[in-house]
This record gives C-alpha cells, sequence and structure tokens, in this order.
C-alpha cells in the first residue's frame, strides 16, 4: 500500500541519518580512512605523518614513488595527496588551507610571485636551515632555476619537476612539402608564413581561447627587441620600459605578424591541448607553434614528424642572442607550522636523488639539476626522439645568457587573469596604447 | 475541535473549519534552520567579506576597509558590462527555453507507448555536469576539428564562414553559451512542464471537445492557462539559474572574447577570487545576490504566485 | 485518451532529440577512442579504433571508490531532502502563519545564491564544525542548497491538492499530522518523486562543495575524480569522456528501472 511503502522508505532514512550522525561524532583521529570511515571528520592531522598536495595524477607519478621509497625506512610517513584540480583552483586550496589544521605541509608552487603573498603572511618555512644541514638541497640544481624562489635573500623553494623553456615547434613535413628550412631569423618566418599561406596551411597554431598562448610571442619579440634584462625591469615596476621605443617596436613587430595572417582568422576559438592546437601542429593543418616543452608530451601524433629549434632572431633588437623565455620550474614549498621538519627536510632530498630525477626523465621533464644531461645520455629505456628533445631543452637552457620567466608568473598573481586578457586583447584589436597601459597597470602592484 | 459548520456557496473556506488541519509555523522549522546554517550564515560572512581586504589566505584574516570595494565596483566599468551580458543570456535562456521545454512537456505527457523511450533520451543532459557539458562543446566548435570543420567539408563552404570562429566575437559567442544553457537546462523544465501537464485533469479537455474545440483552441485555452503555476515556478527557476551560473563561461570562453562572455558570476570569480580579491569579489556577489533576489520576488509578487493557489480552485 | 497526437510537436520533439544525442554520441565516441584517434579525428569524425584503455585508466585512477563515494552522498542527500523539503512545503502551502510568507522568501534568496559566493565562508564553518574532509561534510551543504528549489517545485505540485479535501479530513477530525500524513504525501508522491529525482542528480554532479570541502582521495566523488584527466595545461579528453561516461551509466541504469515507478509517480498526482 502506499503508504507502507513511503514509511519504509522513511525507516531507512532515517536509519542511515542516525547511523550516519553517530559515526561522524564517535570520531577517532590517527586511523587510515577508507571511503566509509570516511563518515568520519578529517583526521588528517594523524600523528607521523606529513602531507604532500601535487597537483595531477599522472603528472605526480614521480613524486608518489618517491614517498613509496622514503615510507619504507621512515618513521613518519609521507601521505601524497593527489590534487584533483587543476590549474588555479590548485592555488586556491593552497591559499584557503595553508597554516591551517588540516593543511599540507609540502605543497607546489610555479615561481616567487605566486608565494610571495605566503611568505609576508609568515606561512613559509624559510629553507636556509635544510640547505646548511645538506647542501646539495642548493647545489644539486641550477642556480637560474633554483634563486627563482629566493626572496629577500632566503631560499623557500626546491626545484622539482621539469625545467621548460619556450621555444618554436614545427612540423617536419609541412615544411618540406613548402619547400622551407625552420627560421633562423625574424624575416625568415615571415617569409615563411606568407609561402605557407599560399598553401592554405595555418602558419601558427595559437590556442586564442585560452588567452595565455599568446602572451608567448609578447615575451619573446620583447626579449629581442629590448632584453631580458630591460623586461625584467618592466615586469618589476618600472613603466618607462614599457612605453620605450623598443617596446613599441616589438608589438609592431607582432602586428606585421598577425596582419600577414600568420596566426590564421579562428585562434579564439581554438583552445591549447591534444585536440586543439597541438593537434594542428600534428596533423600538418598547421606549420609552427611557439610553446613550452610540455608541447612534446601534448602532440598525441606521431611525434618523429615534429621538430624544433630556438625563436628565431632578430636583426636591429637590442635582446642578445640565444635569451630565452619559459617556466623555470616547479617548487616545492614547506608549510611553516609542519609538525616534522626534519621529516620534510629528508624527503627533499629525493628531489636531487638520482631514482626521481630518472622518474622525472621518464615523463619527458627535464631535470633542474646540474647534472641533467648525464642523466639523459645515461638513460637506456629512452627513445631516441624523446632524448633528442630534452638534450635540445638542456642544450637551450646551458647556452641561453639569460632565462625569463614567464610573465603571468613573474607578476603579482592577482594580476595574472588581467594580463592574460591584455595579451588576447593585442592580438584581436593590435591596440598599442591598450596594451602598453594594461602592463603598466598589471605591473605596478607592489610585489 | 472543528466549530459549526457553515455552508459556503462559494467554496471560500469560513468558519470553524478554517484551523483545522493546517499545519503551524513549527513544520517549517527544520528546513529553514538547516537551510539557514548552511546558506545563510555562509551568505552573512560574504557580505562582511564586502567590507574587507581579503587575500583568501588562510594565514591572514579579514581587515575591515569600509566602503573601498563598493566605491571601486560601483564605478568600474566592467561591472555595467557583465551586468548587460548578464541580462542578455538571461532573456535568450527565457526565449529559448520556454518554448521548448513548454512544447515538449507538454508532448511528452501524452500516453502514446513511444514516448517514454524518447522522453528518457532526453534527460540524458540532465545527467550531465556542466563541467563535461562544456568540455563536450568546447571540441565541438573547435574551428578545425568541430562542427565548423564538417560543416565546411558538407557545404564546400570558405574557410572564414560564419561558423568558423565562434568564440571569436561576442555574440556568436554568447550565442555558444545560451545554446549550452537551453541544452543542459531544458531538460529540467520539461520534466517540471510534462509533470504540470499530467496535473490537468482529462475532463476539461472532454468538455472543450463536446463544445467543440480543436487542439490550438484547446491548448491556448485550456493548457497553457492551467501551466500557468508551472510557469512561475520553472521561469524562477531558469532567470535565477541563468543570473548565477558562471562554470560554463569559465570553461568555455574564460569571459572572452575581450569580456565578451562576462557575466556577473563570472567578474566576480575573475576579479574577486582568482585576482586574490575577495573583498571586492564579495561585493560583486552581494550585488548578483541582491539583483537575483529582486527578480524572482517581483515575478513571484507579479503572478500571485505567493498566494499558494492551485489551478484548479474553483473547477 | 488525449486527443492531441500532435504532428507539429512530434517533429519539433524529434529534431530536438537528434540535437541531444548527437554531442552524447561525441561523448561515446572520445570515451572509447585513443588519444591519437581522438586527436586526428575530431569530435566528427568517424572513429577509427576502439579501445577500453580509457575505461581501464579511469578505474586505476580509483574510480570505483569515486563512483561509491558519490553514491553515499546522493543517498545521503536525498535522505535529509526527503525529511526536509515535504514538512515545509506543507507549512508553505497550508499555513496560515506569517512567519511561513517570510520562509517561502527566505527560500526564494536562497535560490539566488551562487555557490561560489558561500564556499569560502562554509569551508570554515565545516571545518569548525570537525567535518572537513568528510563525506558527512559535503552531504550536508549539499541537501542546504538543494532544499530552496525542491522546496518550489514540491509546493508547486502540493498546491494542486484541493481544499475540498483538506475539508474533508478536517470533517473526520484529523490534525495537522494526520492530515499531513494521510491526505497531503499519498497525493504530492509525483512531487516528491521529482524532487528526490532533482536532489539526486545535483547531488551526484555537485562539483564545487566537494572541490571546496574535501582533499584526500578516499573522500573523492566521481566529478572530483574527473580531475585526474586535467593535465598542466590541457585535459585528456577521451580519458575524461570515458570517465564521464562512468559517471552516467549508474544513474542512467537506475533510472530505467525506476522509470516506471516515476511516471506512475507523476501521474498519481493528475490521478483523476
Amino acid at each position: 500500500m502506499k503508504n507502507n511503502s513511503i514509511k519504509r522508505v522513511l525507516g531507512v532514512g532515517v536509519s542511515i541519518a542516525v547511523a550516519a550522525t553517530l559515526a561522524a561524532c564517535s570520531s577517532g583521529g590517527g586511523t587510515t580512512s577508507n571511503s566509509l570511515a570516511g563518515w568520519k571528520p578529517d583526521n588528517s592531522r594523524a600523528t607521523n605523518q606529513i602531507h604532500v598536495l601535487v597537483l595531477g595524477d599522472a603528472a605526480a607519478s614521480a613524486e608518489k614513488a618517491a614517498a613509496a621509497r622514503f615510507n619504507k625506512t621512515s618513521k613518519v610517513k609521507v601521505v601524497i595527496d593527489t590534487g584533483s584540480t587543476a590549474g588555479t583552483e590548485y592555488n586556491n586550496t593552497v591559499r584557503s588551507q595553508l597554516g591551517t589544521k588540516t593543511g599540507p605541509d609540502i605543497f607546489m608552487s610555479w615561481g616567487a610571485s605566486g608565494i610571495n603573498p605566503l611568505v609576508k603572511a609568515g606561512g613559509l618555512l624559510p629553507l636556509d636551515d635544510f640547505i646548511k644541514a645538506d647542501p646539495k638541497l642548493k647545489s644539486s640544481f641550477l642556480p637560474s632555476v633554483f634563486n627563482g624562489e629566493v626572496i629577500s635573500g632566503k631560499s623557500y623553494g626546491i626545484p622539482m619537476r621539469g625545467v621548460a623553456p619556450e621555444f618554436l615547434y614545427y612540423n617536419k613535413s609541412v615544411l618540406d612539402t613548402a619547400g622551407l628550412t625552420p627560421p633562423k631569423t625574424w624575416d625568415d618566418l615571415l617569409s615563411d608564413v606568407s609561402t605557407l599561406k599560399a598553401q592554405n596551411v595555418i602558419p601558427i597554431a595559437l590556442a586564442g581561447a585560452d588567452q595565455w598562448p599568446g602572451q608567448i610571442w609578447l615575451q619573446y619579440l620583447y626579449t629581442r627587441e629590448i632584453g631580458n634584462a630591460q623586461v625584467a625591469k618592466g615586469l618589476a615596476g618600472d613603466s618607462s620600459v614599457w612605453t620605450s621605443a623598443g617596446s613599441k617596436k616589438a608589438l609592431a613587430d607582432l602586428t606585421t605578424l598577425i596582419k600577414a595572417g600568420g596566426f590564421g582568422s579562428n585562434f579564439d576559438s581554438v583552445k591549447y591541448g591534444s585536440d586543439g592546437s597541438a593537434a594542428l601542429l600534428g596533423t600538418g593543418k598547421a606549420a609552427f607553434e611557439l610553446m613550452g616543452s610540455w608541447e612534446y608530451a601534448t602532440i598525441s601524433q606521431d611525434k618523429s614528424n615534429i621538430g624544433w629549434t630556438a625563436f628565431p632572431s632578430l636583426n636591429g633588437g637590442a635582446g642578445a642572442a640565444g635569451e630565452i623565455n619559459g617556466n623555470l620550474s616547479n617548487y616545492y614549498n614547506v608549510a611553516a607550522n609542519t609538525r616534522y621538519p626534519n621529516t620534510v627536510r629528508d624527503f627533499l632530498k629525493q628531489l636531487y636523488g638520482t631514482p626521481f630525477l630518472q622518474d622525472q626523465i621518464a615523463l619527458g621533464n627535464t631535470p633542474p639539476t646540474t647534472d641533467a644531461a648525464t642523466l639523459i645520455d645515461a638513460d637506456t629505456k629512452l627513445d631516441p626522439q624523446t632524448k633528442t628533445h630534452l638534450d635540445f631543452v638542456v642544450q637551450l637552457v646551458k647556452d641561453a645568457p639569460s632565462f625569463q620567466l614567464s610573465w603571468d608568473q613573474t607578476i603579482p598573481a592577482a594580476q595574472q587573469n588581467a594580463s592574460h586578457a591584455a595579451s588576447a586583447a593585442f592580438f584581436d584589436n593590435q591596440n598599442v596604447d591598450q596594451f602598453i597601459s594594461a602592463q603598466q597597470s598589471t605591473t605596478a602592484a607592489s610585489n | 475541535m472543528p466549530g459549526p459548520r457553515t455552508a459556503e456557496p462559494d467554496g471560500k473556506k469560513r468558519g470553524g473549519l478554517r484551523g483545522a488541519g493546517r499545519p503551524s509555523f513549527v513544520w517549517s522549522l527544520p528546513a529553514v534552520i538547516f537551510f539557514a546554517f548552511f546558506s545563510l550564515v555562509p551568505l552573512a560572512v560574504a557580505v562582511y567579506l564586502s567590507f574587507t581586504d581579503y587575500e583568501g589566505l588562510a594565514i591572514q584574516p579579514p581587515v575591515w576597509n569600509g566602503l573601498t570595494n563598493w566605491k571601486a565596483v560601483l564605478t568600474d566599468p566592467s561591472v555595467g558590462q557583465a551586468i548587460f551580458v548578464t541580462v542578455v543570456l538571461i532573456v535568450l535562456a527565457v526565449v529559448t527555453q520556454v518554448p521548448l521545454s513548454l512544447l515538449i512537456g507538454v508532448w511528452a505527457a501524452g500516453p502514446q507507448r513511444g514516448r517514454a523511450v524518447v522522453v528518457a533520451l532526453y534527460f540524458i543532459p540532465l545527467l550531465m555536469s556542466s563541467a563535461a557539458i562544456t568540455v563536450l562543446f568546447s571540441s565541438l566548435v573547435d574551428p578545425n576539428f568541430g562542427v565548423p570543420a564538417t560543416l565546411r567539408q558538407i557545404f564546400d563552404l570558405p574557410v572564414d564562414n560564419v561558423f568558423s570562429n565562434l568564440l571569436g566575437n561576442q555574440w556568436s559567442a554568447i550565442g555558444v553559451v545560451a545554446f549550452i544553457y537551453l541544452w543542459g537546462a531544458s531538460p529540467l523544465h520539461t520534466l517540471i512542464y510534462q509533470g504540470g501537464a499530467r496535473a490537468i485533469p482529462e475532463v476539461l479537455y472532454q468538455a472543450a471537445a463536446i463544445d467543440g474545440a480543436g487542439r490550438f483552441r484547446q491548448f491556448f485555452n485550456i493548457t497553457l492557462p492551467q501551466l500557468k503555476n508551472t510557469f512561475v515556478t520553472s521561469t524562477i527557476l531558469m532567470v535565477v539559474g541563468t543570473f548565477t551560473s558562471f562554470d560554463i563561461i569559465l570553461l568555455l570562453t574564460s569571459g572572452g572574447p575581450n569580456q565578451g562572455t562576462t557575466n556577473l558570476p563570472y567578474l566576480m570569480y575573475n576579479k574577486g577570487l582568482s585576482a586574490l580579491n575577495y573583498g571586492y569579489g564579495s561585493a560583486i556577489a552581494v550585488i548578483v545576490i541582491v539583483l537575483a533576489m529582486a527578480v524572482s520576488l517581483v515575478m513571484v509578487r507579479v503572478t500571485g504566485y505567493d498566494k499558494m493557489q492551485g489551478t484548479q480552485e474553483g473547477v | 485518451m488525449r486527443p492531441r497526437a500532435n504532428w507539429l510537436a512530434g517533429v519539433f520533439a524529434g529534431a530536438w532529440l537528434l540535437i541531444i544525442l548527437v554531442p552524447v554520441l561525441v561523448m561515446l565516441h572520445a570515451a572509447f577512442a585513443s588519444k591519437k584517434a581522438w586527436a586526428a579525428s575530431g569530435p566528427l569524425g568517424l572513429p577509427t579504433d576502439f579501445t577500453f584503455d580509457n575505461f581501464v585508466a579511469s578505474f586505476q585512477g580509483g574510480f570505483g571508490l569515486f563512483l561509491l563515494n558519490s553514491g553515499i552522498v546522493t543517498v545521503g542527500t536525498v535522505v535529509f531532502i526527503a525529511l526536509l523539503v515535504p514538512p515545509l512545503a506543507f507549512a508553505i502551502v497550508r499555513s496560515r502563519s506569517r512567519w511561513i510568507r517570510i520562509a517561502f522568501q527566505i527560500m526564494l534568496v536562497g535560490l539566488a545564491v551562487p555557490a561560489q559566493v558561500v564556499v569560502i565562508p562554509l569551508n570554515f564553518l565545516i571545518t569548525q564544525v570537525g567535518l572537513y574532509d568528510s563525506l558527512l561534510g559535503v552531504i550536508l551543504p549539499t541537501a542546504a542548497f538543494s532544499i530552496p528549489i525542491t522546496t518550489l517545485i514540491l509546493t508547486g505540485s502540493m498546491r494542486e491538492i484541493g481544499s475540498d479535501m483538506y475539508e474533508a479530513m478536517a470533517l473526520d477530525g484529523a490534525g495537522s499530522i494526520r492530515t499531513f500524513w494521510r491526505l497531503v504525501l499519498p497525493l504530492s508522491k509525483g512531487g516528491i518523486a521529482t524532487i528526490v529525482v532533482y536532489s539526486a542528480l545535483q547531488a551526484w554532479n555537485s562539483y564545487l562543495i566537494p572541490l571546496t570541502l574535501t582533499r584526500s582521495a578516499d573522500v573523492r566523488v566521481a566529478t572530483l575524480g574527473l580531475g585526474i584527466f586535467h593535465q598542466e595545461y590541457s585535459l585528456n579528453v577521451p580519458g575524461l569522456m570515458s570517465a564521464i561516461v562512468l559517471t552516467i551509466v549508474p544513474i542512467l541504469a537506475i533510472y530505467i528501472f525506476a522509470r516506471r515507478a516515476l511516471i506512475r509517480g507523476l501521474m498519481g498526482v493528475g490521478g483523476k
């Protein structure tokens, strides 16, 4: 009967609710949780545990392996919390959790500007004592990379994952068909663009819908026209850099490329990814893409058909040959309120250890260490194509007189969206004054 | 105890039966308290935050800054632009979703057997989260691999046709967003209209048929008026839902091109949470809530929805 | 029988069905394609291969547990809604108390509150109560946020109960409790079925609340589990689609089996 079935459902419901509440109240700490015990309140501050908040799953496999190795001999266990979030959500999680009862002990960052607010609020542990106890925590890493998270003379981050400079990828068969070789100079690139357009190929793939890829073009044109030293000044708040003649020349260069149809006309609807702009390059619908070294893993087509070269040089620019842009590395940072600093220090040692670095190489990452070249050459499991790619990255970084961190990781984190929007707007309207004033305002905010 | 009965020819309930069997407001307390704790208390905190400077760091509590955020919000041109986009999206939602859901809901309420299977298929979008739906449509609007490319092949269109840069132009981008809302939200409203249409008593149609009214007449004179309350329920949900939604915009266009699809909630996310300016974002949030609330209250008043009358009073 | 076999609506409905199905087919295409084939063929291209690899990857990523957690959250939310909302709706529809009108307007306010606004304060609240990183901590706010809409829907159907029926109950000497139990609930089965379905779907698909209130993998729900396919700069779309298919299949199965009960319930309200 109708009433009976309703009664039954309600009865079941009430019992579940009661059971749940009872379970929640009778919580214990220090137990490992399974899904039903997830009814119980948080127990991540269990004793003898440190928590590492990582980003991504597959990308964190090297870190998970390091934790497994470490836990074999450590009393205090490392628990890897795989971030189920991407991008900005990760940073929001860190910000809202750091320093609380449930906050992580170790987490990842991209550079000084991201952690500056945390440092100012006293949330991060300076790592200088760790380095004193074990100098290799600093000396194993490339100085230009390590210094990326030295703030006011104190070290806050240990590099991990990979050095990721940005350079020009190209599709070999597309260039062959057009009778072209990889461009060495800016003028080469411009002439390649008109040849490719005549063949109905999109000369340069650009993921305009995601806004940040266009900024890489701006970065390199500024690097070539005014040099990274000036760029760094501009990013640190010197507004005259952006109104300088060199700056306007860089914008004029980009305008020429855009108006020549270098990026096609549909780039605002193209997203970055293995089925977006990288697919354009991989399938030969486009000839070039200017992207970071992660592009190699993102292209899912046959990689033997993909080539790479440094960003072309520019005649008459003030920048030195070989200056590069990109992401220095990711870094591990330590919470100031960690309960087991010694364990943290010892776990961080894994980051310069050979097994961890080999795992990173297997993931296609170039280690940010001084021995990266040796490790890569010694690796027998790599296929030759991947090895060539990693060797190129190492050489590019080694030869570079300067390595400027991506703009969106250098300016204050709060300005990141505005900065992306300004770059995307320039690709749409080529309005020089609008761009210059946007750059001034996104770099003006004090760090 | 019920008092003396008085026969009322007009069916109004006066006399001793008035108080009998009516729930006191105590019945509403569990739900209201529960809701207030989890929804209204945080809301009050959000209002408080709009008067503070807060970067979202747990270790750095909010600092009171008075009207700074409010002054900034009220002089920010992007707020006006966002309100415009919000209104456009709402109008598009109502204009597309109401007719579609109404017609299909009424059709689905019919008894023919085949309809049940078809109706089950209609509800698949309801089973998908908005993130899932957006990822799908992202790949569908890709100019080189998605629908535009296929159309180009089939109809031999030039490279730069009207579909090829859907996200590159403010109005086509808004159109795509509105279409995704339509695709994802119409199952719910179809369900609501279907329920409403099923509840229409058969006798009304039979009487009309006897009077010689044809199908169109029956639809306009019986179905539509009987669905008035359903319409209000559905439309309030639709308006407020569109008002406050932002995840599709976040995942599809990042508010672009050039802030062209930035509505108020996205502006709140972009200039507030993402820019570590929670105070500013909270001010925008308060504006969103006040406006959405005003709209729904007005709708309720104007339609007399809160009088809780059934559509069959007096039948 | 309703003499409304409507050709116009039928054609319209058929066209819309196609529009519904095309993205769904694209989703299935992606779920069973390898990353390479997907990138080559694009969403509308003919599938060139068929693989279960994406599903395997999903399960290896822990999807079995995530689905179970989603199930727990869904059942818990539905229980709270089923217990809290019918009495509230009854009070709104029937009570003469002035406070009830205020309660209804509070519900309307609640509709207007976007979740992003309250997640930070909610996070703080939940942590204080000690429910951070637990499933109960996800269930409670999810149920709370579903209350306004479900109340709106249920009052919509409850108000159709005619006053003559209430009078009949009153004549029998029924108080509010008996009226509720014997009259209102049975006649509201359709509405209750609707809000159960609606709140179940909301809970199953909820993302923002679990995102901010959980962290550990063992309380992760399926919508968060999709995040394992977010690479740092791009998405693994086939993997993502396979995970999405996995989140749809259980609900679809329940819907197919419960459909008859649901339709009977919906027809029960009309029931004349």
